[in-house]
């Protein structure tokens, strides 16, 4: 009997062992399957803010390449489309009375003059959308033309910093890209920050480039930015994520604005 | 009792043997290590027919358990090598050359080709858990579905075995506990039923459902 009761002690154990160990595994299972199953939906969310941000890129980029082809219709229109009118008009005069010397040489002067408004608004047009600075000379030269542009006076003062270790080319895809950024900015710190200074580093080094920006304006809150971000802003981060660049901003309102663009040669984009 | 326990052993067979047959022709949408899991599963139908064949004839099955415990350690061991990535292969070869090493040894010295190598199995099914867990602690982010179903079934099965065929030597000491001895067998039976069962149940939902689906 006593033998008896310390066997069915063992066979007690031995069984309370395998139940606890069989409610162990299934704790650990069901477990990690509800970890797996928070990560997963962590990552979901993750991708689905992503997406949206990604959506968001491509709607401003798309909005920013239609205002870019009013801007261009406008000038082609207004400029272009109307000067060519002028010059139709005085060819029809030049036809009509064409035995009036004085006429002849009057016409003939304003066709000149008209002529050569068309040739130079041709020429801004093209310059606007590809600067022949920067397919010639590079990034280099293009952003000193740019800053150069802006006098000071009514316009900001831009000041151009350059620090060159090395004379670097960089693909062109890139070189455009950082000058728009740039433009983009200069327009954002004219527009918005009502800034009168504008200060520019462009660091050429031999893995990459280095653009410091800031400004004296306005500036703003990052965070109601980041929530709702202008075209201006969106167009820049699209081409910071297309050029494979690493991005930050700082701004405090009343304290301007300050922006560090790395681009790196051996990322990919 | 023994009803009970042959129709558990013969269900398990049958469903052993639907699992060889869908595995091995799903090998062909899974990645290559799934082969060591399909010979797992393939040794295991194998030796059950053999030893149900020698229970049948009155002849002592337990040599079986002896090459099935080896083959078994390898062909898992081998599995899990190429899942758990965090353990250096070099150090996974030599621990499974080290178990490989003392199963054999067991049967040759400790509990011969005609007894229970409870030993040997009590080491192989805590290397099992051990696996199952690092699975689950390295892989949580990045297992698949049918990888965790599998995963789930090792971890239950040799969890819930660990502690039966520990003891089962032990038991066999006292006469007052054979009645029960098949309690055991029948726990371990069940166990290894919900094994075959998750196993199939992975197929089916991560591979056969997605087929028939499928355009």
């Amino acid at each position: 009997m006593e033998n008896g009761l310390q066997a069915n002690e063992i066979f007690t154990m031995i069984m309370l062992g395998i139940v606890i160990m069989l409610c162990l595994a299934v704790a650990f299972v069901l477990l990690a399957n509800r970890s797996q199953k928070r990560i997963y939906r962590e990552q979901m969310k993750a991708k689905a803010l992503q997406l949206a941000h990604q959506e968001q890129l491509l709607y401003s980029t798309i909005l920013t390449q239609e205002e870019e082809r009013k801007r261009i219709a406008k000038d082609l229109h207004d400029e272009i489309g109307s000067k060519l009118n002028v010059i139709n008009l005085n060819l029809h005069r030049l036809r009509k009375f064409a035995t009036e010397p004085t006429v002849i040489t009057d016409t003939v002067h304003d066709l000149f003059e008209i002529i050569g408004n068309t040739i130079d608004t041709t020429r801004r047009i093209s310059h606007d959308l590809l600067p022949p600075t920067l397919e010639n000379f590079g990034l280099r030269e293009a952003v000193r033309e740019l800053c150069e542009s802006y006098p000071g006076g009514t316009a900001p003062e831009v000041v151009f910093d350059l620090l060159q270790d090395h004379p670097l080319r960089v693909d062109k895809s890139i070189e455009l890209n950082v000058f728009r950024i740039l433009q983009e900015l200069i327009n954002n710190s004219i527009r918005h920050g009502r800034a009168s200074r504008i200060g520019i580093r462009l660091w050429l080094k031999p893995d990459g480039i280095s653009l410091g920006y800031q400004d004296n304006g306005r500036g703003f809150d990052p965070e109601k930015v980041r929530e709702n971000p202008g075209l201006g802003l969106q167009n820049i981060q699209s081409r910071i994520n297309m050029i494979g660049a690493d991005y930050q901003l700082q701004s405090q309102p009343g304290k301007g604005v300050q922006v560090q663009i790395d681009y790196r040669i051996h990322k990919v984009p | 009792m023994q009803t009970i326990l042959s129709w558990l052993i013969n269900i398990t067979l049958l469903i052993l043997a639907v699992n060889v047959f869908a595995f091995l022709k799903a090998l062909k949408y899974l990645p290559s290590f799934h082969k060591w899991f399909a010979f797992f599963l393939t040794t295991g139908l194998i030796v059950q027919i053999f030893a149900q064949i020698l229970s049948i004839s009155a002849i002592n099955n337990l040599p079986l358990l002896h090459f099935y415990t080896f083959f078994e350690f390898i062909f898992l061991s081998l599995f899990y090598q190429k899942l758990l990535q965090q353990i250096p292969a070099k150090n996974f070869g030599y621990f499974i050359i080290a178990i490989c090493v003392i199963i054999i040894l067991n049967t040759c010295f400790i509990q011969s080709l005609f007894s229970f190598n409870s030993i040997a199995k009590t080491i192989t099914h805590a290397a099992y858990i051990g696996y199952a867990l690092f699975y689950f602690f390295g892989r949580i982010k990045s297992g698949s579905v049918f990888m965790n179903l599998i995963n789930s079934a090792v971890l239950i099965y040799y969890s819930g075995s660990l502690f039966i065929f520990m003891f089962t030597n032990i038991l066999t000491y006292f006469e007052e506990l054979i009645p029960y001895y098949d309690y055991l067998w029948i726990s371990n039976a069940l166990l290894y039923l919900i094994f075959q069962l998750i196993v199939l149940y992975g197929l089916w939902k991560t591979v056969y459902r997605p087929m028939k689906f499928s355009p």
